[in-house]
This record gives structure tokens, sequence and C-alpha cells, in this order.
């Protein structure tokens, strides 16, 4: 399968090969060496990325600020410095061959950023100030200094305006769902992309067996590796990654080598630390029975009292389920280079404890990356990372088997002298070591490598090859022990053992040539065009077997059950897209961008043309134009405008537009023989959903470049939306087929502050937060009904609204409690306003204190543990107890009580049941985090160099989720999980963790 | 740099890009997909036999369903259940939403109607040979049959492939319309297989007859049936396909704790078997439940469910004859299953009674009680009744329901339900 792609791109290399053979003529050259500084303070700047222009070389300041070109043609060389939270510098120098020419930088900060070169979203390399589509850029190393975060998708957390990040549970080693610009499909997926320095991985959250919870591939991803994360909000920005890319992209681009710094830099870090669950699981409550009551009785709670006397438990609490989890990371790394060349090498082994018994993530990896310069001409970057992850998941949410679960809905009334049988805990044999004893894990290898060449055979042509796969290899576990006492059903008491194979390989071939041509008077044009292909393969395949029935639990094998089955999968898409991009500028401040990607995919029904995506875009630095100055000039320092419209698309499932069967066996006699039943009735017209974005902003630099502000309007309308149309079961189809009807809107304004609120040569306070809106709304449904039983969609409201048959009145005197007659919007899904801000604090230019808080406005949470045990397996004195609740508000939950009269009654007459009023158990789901609190002290160098070889050490101690606010309302611990994490529409809390409190002691020392 | 050197770059780049589109075709886009049956690949003809026992199992998936559901809503067992969908049928308060309603009584049986019914469309293909004998037409009538025989017993309305609503009467009548063709092609057709087929549409017919209030019609029919024929439906252990071929009854007794016997039926009837707590190790889902008390009708995954008997014949003509002969037949059923003579009231009420009563035992979970409690709500005991108290705490009173609603998921959806 491999062949056909490599084959397809034999071309493709042949060309980059090509010109890399073609360098043959060795052209005379110097060196260029310099110190790089900040202009206001006068202090070195490392890591400040040094170019020539016109050529493939570019190297990074070490830490005394110093740089060195090695292989800088002969002849003046225009060389250009930039640096994050700095205005770049270019300057001419001459360059005489077999000497050192020098040239040196004092940069002037910035908190606009409009010189940054950003990789993602672009067609050749580019800087801020063209890009007419916002992609905004994570400095991880900056952050991981005083961040508790211990996987991709926390340091990716409340960092960047409409990037929602959604921890759905405690559980460590689980997933995050992260949507950007709200959702825009209902069917497919609203996880964005993710490449890793070019290279398309297997993105995705594997369901584990124990309940809602998911793993998640970007958890195996080493935090410490990534230098940077790019987001490609929307399709306004994501246009040239085609059909499949209308959530948005991330881009993580790991830690480099650094070619010509003649250095070699080690680097180790320490973590440990602990998490607390910080949470009191609620009682469970029932009236003592009449046998409870005998003196005969084993209930030690009930004996002797009297039916009406209420009893509690709290069997979670009682047998002590919860423990303080730990963190225990180790990371080395190594990087430096030479002449023409580069290498960072990394590898760590992390392990959390989750505060749950059986939960466990552990992390190894080893990451290299190498660049090599062989001329001024080409640059190759090769890369290579191998994870390993063991995540031991606790049984828990929509599960009867889980710890949650047989906690919280276990009764009183099970309490044995002895402590056997449920003895308080749900399930007949089913306390807390039966849970533990049941193993559920993945294990999980990854590979990702990849190999970048840019080859300049002149100073207006690039070409540009990445050529790379990611490799995956899961390993999935579920076991129930054997056990003489029935804790489990049925068949699982005799052992059952389910073993489950995922291999998935996706290959990335992303090429692309770009040429510059300057003309007009002072050369004040420049013309940038670009042509490229992607081509994208993805093979998935699956395999599962199950044993059940096994003489002893060390002999667990399938093979060794009395009962097997088993069952398969494979999936594979093709993505092929053309990429076309000019871009005209004009002195380096007006630029107007077109471009168009031609996408064809393997999944688009045979009847379906390639998808054509166009682009179109300007940005005006209009604070560099003649006529700005004066007063204006000094409030507003710099001041950028933009606006771009694009579109992108979101593929189908592989094999959606077929028409087909479902195997489904049938019995002949005394064995099963093949059969076949209908599936999906198909369509043949079925294409991607196709994204169009509009975007516009401002970024404003204030009082001399004290504040950045970075406002953003988007306006992201999806069409073409694939629904399956939702047929009537009497059909008889298994599947409701895909169809492209409907629309989706997402529209909000993004507003990122960032400010030096004070600063001295002791003491600095910055400030950095952010707020986004969301607008989002299912604008047409094609035709078809509304559908979705609790998560509605509906014409007009958000996707996947809440519903309820909302109360209309209550009768205090009569209790009876009239309904809708009708389902009807009783609450968002996503939050409408998400903010965040964080303050930093250094002192001494050594101590810095970092505090993060995060808010989610304006959506709902359904409790639905709350929801079981008041009405379902009522366990809670909210319900059993009368005083607790006063009579309004128990009918408002739970209904008319009077015999014979329903519990809830519709306008129209009709009986309904709490199963559809549950006005009540959608709360709020408000809050204000105090999501990180950070201390990091750089030891001064007087100590550091007690240590012979140490270069630079740092301590510092970090805290996550130190505080929580949430509605009044809201009767929940923690309103930002989801049981079923594997969900797109859902945000049920159902006896799911909540997100525990983790403190980390960093110690890091570089030598 | 020359505004003369931009075509010759560009000529450059271009044909740069054209080599590379030249290197990226040639059939990159095709894939396999075998997760799926393209369903092009399957021939009507040819594969008649697979899609017609398919489609045969698929009723059966789905009776086994229909039983389960239906005896909940009865009291031929209690919701030993936690599902708040399942214990709506325990409490005869199914709601139009209800997941587990149109999930597992609705689509099922919808499905295995479909599957019939495309099988039955064969007879309209030139290409079908010997259509007035074919056995899969047979079997997809006879199926087709007994799905418009459980539709309008459970169902308040019906309907089939996305068509209007159907009221009971309609239900029926396309259900012994289905029979009928049944009956005369297997007759026709003359095989073993054929005949027994035949046989059991004449018990299903039987029984539409009757339940439409077609009594001569059910007597005449109950009448044919051969003495001593019965059909059931066998089963598999089959972990990989348990839901699909396994014995439903016992799946939800021993997997899930679903099912648990009523007081009503622990009268120590050899024809109704259970064990007590303490006599088992299992244990119910809910402990809410009371004392779980296991049928042992069923104690398999293997457990072969009746479908269609000579038995069955006997009680459709006894009750469409009237009281002597359901007098008659009681007392047949009441010394074959070794209990004493009935000694109650003759009227023809009571007799009614004790006869549903002796039918109900005889057929235990067999799915018979839904519709008899229809055509005889007065008559049906153990019904759990309107308005009592649920016998779980915390749940609404008990409903009123006679039959189930049709599913929003079906409502919504077709076009031909206003």
């Amino acid at each position: 399968m491999f062949r056909r792609l490599a084959q397809a791109c034999v071309g493709v290399v042949l060309l980059a090969t090509a010109g890399v053979t073609a360098l043959g003529a060795q052209v005379a050259t110097g060196v260029i060496t310099g110190k790089v500084t900040d202009r206001g303070t006068g202090r070195p700047l490392a890591e400040a990325r040094v170019i020539v222009v016109g050529t493939a070389i570019a190297v990074f300041s070490n830490a005394q600020g110093e740089y060195r070109i090695t292989q800088a043609p002969a002849g003046p060389a225009n060389v250009t410095i930039y640096k994050i939270g700095y205005q770049s510098s270019t300057d001419t120098v001459r360059v005489t061959a077999g000497q050192t020419s020098t040239v040196n930088f004092a940069l002037n900060v910035s908190r606009v950023q409009l010189s940054d070169v950003v990789v993602t979203g672009t067609a050749g390399n580019q800087e801020r100030r063209a890009q007419a589509a916002v992609v905004t850029s994570v400095d991880v190393s900056d952050i991981a200094k005083s961040s508790p975060a211990q996987s991709f998708s926390q340091l990716l957390q409340s960092r960047v305006p409409s990037v929602s990040v959604n921890s759905a549970s405690g559980t460590a080693g689980t997933s995050r769902r992260i949507n950007i610009r709200g959702a825009a499909s209902v069917n497919l997926s609203n996880q964005p992309l993710i490449f890793i320095d070019g290279i398309r991985v297997n993105e995705g959250q594997p369901g584990l067996g124990a309940g809602g919870q998911s793993a998640d591939r970007l958890n195996n991803i080493n935090p410490d590796d990534i230098e940077s994360i790019e987001v490609v909000k929307g399709p306004a920005a994501a246009t040239l990654y085609g059909a499949d890319a209308s959530a948005g992209v991330i881009q993580i681009i790991t830690k480099s080598g650094r070619a010509g710094a003649q250095r070699f830099n080690q680097s180790i870090t320490l973590e440990a630390g602990t998490s607390d669950q910080n949470w009191t699981p609620p009682t469970n409550y029932a009236f003592c029975s009449a046998a409870s009551i005998l003196p005969t009785s084993t209930n030690p709670l009930c004996r002797g009292q009297t039916t009406t006397t209420l009893v509690s438990d709290n069997p979670l609490v009682r047998s002590g389920a919860f423990r303080t989890g730990s963190v225990g990371n180790l990371s080395y790394s190594a990087n430096g280079g030479g002449q023409g060349y580069g290498y960072f090498f990394s590898v760590n082994n992390d392990l959390q404890n989750g505060t749950l018994p059986n939960n466990s993530f552990g992390r190894k990896g080893i990451r290299t990356n190498f660049n090599f310069v062989p001329s001024s001409k080409v640059t190759v970057n090769a890369s290579l990372g191998v994870q390993q992850s063991s995540l031991n998941a606790p049984q828990n949410d929509n599960n009867i088997y889980g710890f949650l679960g047989g906690g919280l809905l276990g009764t009183p009334l099970t309490r044995t002298d002895d402590n056997t049988g449920a003895n308080g805990w749900f399930g007949a044999n089913r306390q807390l070591s039966a849970i533990e004893a049941i193993e559920t894990g993945l294990f999980s290898r990854g590979t990702t490598a990849g190999v970048t060449v840019s080859f300049v055979p002149n100073s207006w042509l690039t070409h540009k090859l990445v050529v790379g796969g990611d490799l995956l290899f899961d390993e999935a576990t579920v076991f129930f022990p054997k056990n003489p006492i029935n804790s489990y059903a049925g068949l699982l008491n005799t052992g059952s053992n389910t073993q489950s194979r995922t291999s998935s390989e996706r290959y990335t071939v992303d090429y692309q040539a770009n040429a510059r041509n300057q003309f007009g008077a002072d050369n004040q044009f420049e013309l940038n065009t670009t042509l490229g292909l992607q081509m994208i393969q993805t093979r998935s395949e699956f395999v599962s077997a199950t044993g059940t029935g096994f003489v002893v639990n060390s002999n667990n094998v399938i093979s060794a059950a009395s009962q097997t089955s088993a069952t398969g999968q494979l999936t594979e898409v093709r993505q092929r897209g053309w990429i076309a991009q000019s871009q005209l500028g004009q002195l380096n401040r007006r630029f107007l961008t077109v471009g168009v990607r031609v996408d064809e995919f393997s999944v688009f029904g045979s009847q379906v043309d390639p998808a054509i995506l166009p682009k179109i875009g300007g940005s005006w630095v209009i604070s560099e134009e003649g006529f700005w100055g004066g007063f204006l000039a000094s409030s507003v320092s710099s001041l950028r405008a933009r606006a771009a419209y694009g579109t992108t698309g979101r593929a189908p499932g592989a094999g959606a537009a077929l028409t087909t069967l479902a195997a489904a066996p049938s019995i002949a006699g005394t064995t099963n023989e093949a059969g076949a039943v209908p599936a999906n009735p198909g369509n043949a017209d079925l294409k991607p959903e196709r994204g169009t974005e509009v975007e516009v902003g401002f970024d404003i630099g204030l009082f001399n470049e004290r504040v950045g502000l970075e406002l953003t309007y988007f306006d992201k309308t999806t069409n073409d939306l694939i629904l399956s149309r939702p047929l009537p079961p009497s059909l008889g189809f298994t599947q409701n087929p895909q169809v492209n009807i409907g629309g989706v809107r997402n529209a909000g304004f993004e507003v990122t502050v960032n400010a030096s609120v004070f600063e001295s040569q002791n003491v600095a306070l910055d400030l950095r937060g952010g707020f986004a809106t969301l607008k989002n709304e299912l604008t047409d449904l094609g035709g078809i009904n509304a559908f979705g039983t609790l998560n509605r969609f509906t014409e007009g409201a958000q996707l996947g609204s809440w519903v309820s048959k909302r109360i209309r009145n209550i009768d205090e005197t009569t209790g009876i409690v009239t309904v809708a007659d009708t389902f009807e919007v009783a609450g968002n899904l996503f939050p409408t306003f998400e903010g965040t801000m964080t303050a930093t604090l250094t002192l001494f230019r050594q101590l810095r204190i970092n505090a993060q808080f995060d808010t989610k406005q304006d959506f709902s949470v359904y409790n639905l543990t709350d929801f079981f045990r008041e009405t379902q397996l009522v366990r809670s004195n909210a319900r059993l107890d009368t005083t607790v609740l006063a009579r309004r508000e128990r009918l408002q939950r739970f209904g008319n009580p009077t015999p014979g009269q329903p519990a809830f009654r519709q306008e129209n007459g009709a009986s309904t049941t709490v199963n559809e009023v549950r006005d009540h158990y959608l709360q709020p789901g408000d809050f204000v985090r105090f999501r990180e609190l950070g201390v990091n002290w750089d030891v001064p160098t007087r100590f550091v160099s007690l240590l012979p070889g140490a270069q630079t050490a740092s301590i510092g101690l970090a805290v996550q989720n130190v505080a929580l606010w949430t509605h009044k309302d809201f009767t929940g611990a923690d309103p930002e999980v989801i049981s079923a994490a594997g969900a797109q529409f859902s945000r049920d809390d159902f006896l799911t963790q909540p997100n525990p409190r983790t403190t980390v002691l960093r110690f890091n020392l570089t030598f | 740099m020359t505004y003369t050197n931009i075509p010759r770059k560009a000529a450059r780049v271009l044909a740069t890009a054209a080599l590379t589109s030249v290197a990226a075709c040639s059939g990159f886009l095709e894939v396999e997909s075998p997760n799926v049956i393209d369903a092009a690949a399957v021939n009507p003809i040819t594969d008649a036999v697979t899609l017609a026992n398919s489609a045969q199992q698929s009723f059966q998936s789905a009776l086994g369903w229909s039983i389960m559901y239906g005896a909940w809503f009865t009291g031929e067992a209690i919701v030993a259940e936690t599902f708040p969908t399942r214990n709506e049928f325990g409490r005869r308060d199914v709601t139009t939403a209800n997941g587990s309603h149109n999930g597992e009584v609705w689509f099922p049986l919808s499905q295995s109607m479909a599957g019939n019914h495309l099988v039955a469309e064969l007879a309209l293909n030139p290409a079908l040979p010997t259509p007035d004998t074919n056995i899969n037409l047979v079997r997809a009538h006879t199926w087709l049959g007994y799905g418009f025989v459980r539709m309008a017993e459970s169902f308040c309305e019906g309907t089939v492939y996305g068509g209007p609503l159907l009221n009971t009467n309609a239900m029926l009548d396309s259900a012994i319309a289905n029979f009928t063709v049944a009956i005369t092609k297997a007759t026709a057709n003359g095989t073993a297989t054929a005949t027994t087929l035949g046989n059991v549409s004449r018990v299903g017919r039987a029984r539409a007859n009757l339940q439409r209030g077609n009594t001569a019609a059910a007597i005449a029919d109950a009448t044919a049936v051969p003495a001593g024929f019965s059909f059931s439906f066998n089963h598999l252990d089959d972990p990989g396909n348990r839901t699909r071929l396994s014995n439903r009854m016992w799946q939800f007794t021993f997997d899930r704790g679903s099912i648990s016997v009523p007081a009503s039926y622990q009268v120590s009837d050899p024809r109704v078997t259970y064990l007590l707590p303490g006599q088992h190790s299992l244990a119910a889902q809910d402990p809410n439940s009371g004392p779980f008390v296991v049928q042992q009708k069923y104690p398999a995954f293997t457990s072969p469910i009746r479908v269609a008997s000579k038995l069955e014949a006997d009680y459709i003509a006894a009750e469409a004859q009237g009281t002597a002969a359901q007098l008659s037949l009681v007392g047949t059923r009441r010394t074959a299953a070794g209990r004493p003579a009935y000694a109650g009231a003759t009227d023809a009420a009571s007799v009614l009674s004790e006869f549903m009563r002796q039918k109900h035992l005889d057929f235990y979970l067999e799915g018979q009680r839904l519709g008899d409690f229809r055509r005889n709500t007065a008559a049906v005991t153990g019904v759990p009744v309107a308005g009592a108290a649920y016998f779980k705490p915390g749940f609404a009173p008990i409903g009123n329901q006679t039959c189930y609603p049709l599913p929003l998921a079906e409502t919504d959806n077709n076009d031909n339900i206003p």
C-alpha cells in the first residue's frame, strides 16, 4: 500500500534530489559573526534566529547573544534577525571569501508580533506581517518554565483565544477535547488536524473500554520536546491544508539543533509532584427496610432502628478509594551544532499516578532532530521521534463496574457486619477490590519520522520537500478476572480478556516551489508565487479478540479461553491536493494574497468533482506608512489591518458514499452461516463539507509597544454540511446515509492583550490575556426535522443544544407541574464566552511568579449523576429527606408525588416523566478557574558555577487547578468533565472523576 | 532582477509543477473498503438464499427483543434493570423518545420486515426461477406475516418501509395476506421445509384472524395445523454474535441480570421453572429489584424459543369457539401440568380468565401475553395496574398504556406520517 504512495512520489523526490545533486559548483564563502542585544537594556538575546536572505542559511544566537555563520556566499549579504517579542532587523554586510565579517544587532521590543516567521498555513516561510489571516504561535519553551502542564493539550489550555480545550475527566492520561472557533460539523470530527514538523500524525482519541473516557494520542508527545505551537484557526488561514482542515490545524514544531553554534549543551529536568482529588464524593442514603431493622439483621446501620430511620454510607470514603496521586518526570536533552550541522536529542521518562487505584500514565520517548547545511543552497532537516506510553485506566463514568458508579449508586441497606456481599457498593459482590481487579490498559507505540529538504538554487527560487510518516501501534486490554463470588455479570465471572490491536500508518508528502520576484522602482514590489502538491495517505487496521472462561487468571491468553470471538476493521483514506498561491507585496507593508487548493479524496462519492478551495486576503501595516506620525504614532506605535477570506472542507469517513450491506450471520441448524442485512443506502454525490470564513482584524501596538492588542472578528460558515439524514427505522437500514445538506455558522470576536504593566531594573509585571466570543448556530437543516433527544440539533440553535420539556408552571397547592408539549432548547453545549488572564511578576530577573485564570461562560452541563441519584437509583438525601428541599424545589425536580397523578403534565394534557423534564439537572456550567500558579527561580550564576560545568539552573513550583468557582445552581463537582469523552455533542457528568489539584516541583540544570 | 526574467522563472516553476503532477497520478486515490459489503457485489437472485436466511434471522432476533419487552410491559417479568428506558416498560409508560424502545423493539422489527420485504419483492424479478414455489419467498412471506402480527399486537399504530400509518386492523390484514401467500407457495413447493413454514403460517394466520376478530377463519386455520406440530427457533452460543444469535431471555438473565420472575408466576407449576435467591449465584442488575428470581425456561444461550405450535392453535381455536371449548382446554392443560382440576366459577369471564392464565403458563416468555392483553384486557391478570406505585422507589406510578407508541425516530423522519 505504501508502495503506491511511494511510486506516486518518486517524481517529487527525484525533483528534489536532482536539485540537491545539482549543487555541484562550490561558491566562495566567508564568515559572518555578530551579537544580538536588547536595545533598551543591552542584554544579550539568546535564541534569536539569524538568516542570510536568499539562501538556506539560518542559525541561532547563543546564551551570550552571539551568532556565527560559516558558509555565507561571498559578496553583499542581507542578514535578518528574528526574535519573538522583538521587531525584526535587517542589515547588509559584505562577505569576503575566507574572511570574517561582523554585524551586530540591537533589537527593539515589540508587543505586536509582525516580524515573527510562521511556517503553518503559508506557502513558504512568511513574516506575520504578510499574513492576511491569524496564525497564532505559542512559545512553549517560555510557558514550560512555570507551568505544571503534563501534556501537549495542557500546554495549549487557555493560551489561545478561540482554542477551547476541555479536560474530560480527572483521570490521568485521558483525553481533552479541542475545539477551534466552535464546532462546524455535526457528523464529522471537530478536532483539528495535527502536524509535527510538517508531518501529519495520527490524531485521535481511542476508547478504552473503561467507561466514557478515552485515551489521547496527543498525550504521547513529550511537552519538553516542543519548541512552539502554531494554531491555524479556520478556513481563512487553513485553505492550503485542503478539504479536511475546516476544524483548524495545529502544527507542533519540535526543538532542533543549532547549526553553526559551535556548542554542546545538555539539559536535565526533574519533576516530582502530587495530585490531590480535592473532592469529597456525596453520601448515599436509604430508609431502613423492615428486614434490616430486625435483631437478626446483619446490617449494622439499621439493626435495631425503625423503618423511618434514614441511614447513610459513603463507600468511597469509607474504603479510602481515593489516594494521593503522584507525578515523576525525568527528561534529558542535548543540543548543539558545528559548521554546517546541528542536532537535538532528547529522552524522557514520565509517570503519573492518578488519584484512583489502577490509574497511571507512563510515557517514554526519544527524539532526535538533525539539520545539515551542506551549502548555502541546501538545508536538510531530519527528525525522528519514538514514543511509548502505557495508560492504565480505572473503570468509571457510564459504567456499573466503575469506582464512582460503585460508590455513588450503592445503598446503605447492603452494609453487612462481616463486610461481605455488596456492603454498600453497587452490585452484588462488587466492592472496591473487585472493581480494582479489573484491568484496563492501552499500550501505545508510535514513530514519527520526517525529512525536510530546502533547496535554494538561486536567490529567487526555493524548493521545499517534506516527506515523512507516522506509524502507530496500540495494544488495548480489558481483563475481568475469574472470581468465585460473581463480582461481575454472567460469563465475565469465568474470566474475560479482550485484546485489541490497532495499527495505523499515515504518510505525508508535501512539495512546494516558491519563486520571488522584486520589481518596480526601488524594487518596491515583490511577487511571491508558490506551487505545490500535498499527498496524505492513512491506513488503519483494527483487530480485536475476546476470550472468556479461564482455568486460572494467570493463563489468560485468548487461546486458553473456553470461548473466543474476534472482530476486525480496515480503512484506508487518501488525499491529494494541488496548491497555488501568489502574493504581491509593496514596500513590505502592503500585501495581497490569492491562492487555491484543488483537492481529491478517496472518500468522495463517485460523482463528485475535486474540491476547489480558493482564498484571498490582504494585510496592511498602516503604521509604517509615511503619513503615520505625530501624536498618532506616539500613542499607537504599530498598527496593522488585515482581512482574509478562505475555504476549506471536512471530508467524510472511509466508505461513507457506498451503498452497503452489513455482515450479519444467521443460524443454519446448529451452526452459523454468513449473512447480510441492509446497512447504508449510500450517496454517490457525497462530497466534503465546505467551510468558508471571513476574518478581519487589527494588530495594534500602544504606548511605545508596552501594550499589544490583537483584535479579530471571524465569521465561518459551513455549507454542504454532512448530516446523517435520519431515515425512518421502518426502512430497515442500520445506518443513516450521509448527505450534504444544511449549514452551520460560527462567528465571534477574539481579543488578545499583551501588556507590560510595569518594568524596572528589578521588577516587571506583565499581563497576557484574552477572550473570545462564539455564536454557534445551526442555520439550516436542509429540510430534515430536528433530531437528537437530549442534545438536539435544531435550526436557529447551537449544535447539540440541551433540550427539555421545560417547566411552565408549578402549582404548589395541587402539586401539578405543567410542562411544554415538546422539547425546547434549555441551554448551550458550547460556551459563548471564554477568557483567560495570565499575570507574570518577575523580581530581580530571577524570580518569576505566574498566575493564570480562565473562565467559560454561558453553557450548560447535564448533571446526570444527581439525576440518577435523585430520580432513578435513589441514593440522595435531597430526595429521601423531605426536609432538605422546599416543596417547590421538589416539585421541579421530581414532579407531582400524588399517587395516580402523572409526574409532569404537558400543556396539552398528556403526561410525561422526569426523563423528559430535565430542567433542574441541566445546570449552568459557568466557571472561573484559577488554572495555574507557578513560581520559578533562576538560580544565580554564582551558585550555579559551584557545580562544575553547569551553565544555568532553575527551580520551580507549579500548581494546577488551584481553585474553582462555579455558578450557584451547579451542584456537580467539576463543570468541565465530560462522561462520554468520545461524543462530540455531549457534556454529561455521569460518575466522572473531577480534575484533581496537581502540584509539581521542577528542577532544571543545563551544562 | 528584471521583468524579462519573470516568464522564464514562471516556466521553470510550471515545468516543475507539471513534472510533479505526472508523478503524483496513477491511481493513487483507489482504495479498498473491506469493512463493508458493497451492495453492488451481491446478486439478489443467486444470493437469495443468503438474503432470505438473513431476513429470517433478523426476525428471530427481533422476536427475542419483543418477547422481553412485552414481558416487562405485561408483568410476565419484572425489570431488574437500572435503565430508566427499560423501566418505562415495567411502568407501562413508554415515551416516544425512549431510546431502548426505538433501538431494541421498533428498529429490529422494522429491520426484519424490510429484509423480508426485499426478498419477497424478488418475485417481481423475471430472473427468479420458479416464483410460485420458491422457498425463499415462502420464508420471506412467513416472517413478514409474523412481523405484522407482532407489530399489530405491540404497537398502537404501525408502519412499514417508510409508508403511512397503519392501524391495528390494517396490520393484521397485511399479516393475513402474507401468511396466505406463504401457505400457497409452501403447498406448491411441497418440501419438508416448505411444509413446516406453511404450518407456521397457518398458526400465524389463525393468530392474526383471532386478533382481528375473524373467529371462523381463526378456527379453520387452527384446526388445519397437524397434531403435534411445533416449530422453534434454534439459538447459538456465539459470544461474537450474542445479540443476533443467542437466546435473548437468557442473555438478559445471565449477562445483565435484567429479567426476574414476578411473584405471580412463582406458583410451582412445571411450565414456569425458576430459581430463588440462594439457589443460584446471579445478581440483579438493580439491587432495588427485590429478590432476583431466575427463570429457567431458557437456561442457556442455546435454548430454543417456540414460535408456532399445535398447542397454540388449540388455544386459538378454543378461544374462538367459546367458553365450553376454553373450559375443556383448561382442564386438559391443568391435567397435563399435574395441577388439580379447575374448581372456579364457570361464567364466561371467569373461564376466560383461567383460560388466559393457563395459556400464559404454557407460553411463559413466548410473547403471547401482550396480544392477549389487548384482546382480552380484563381477563389477563398480573399486568401492572394503572395508577399503582411502581415496585421501585423513585419512579412515577404505573401508566395506563395497552400498546406502544411509535417512536419519535419514526414519526419525526417518515414523510408519510403527518
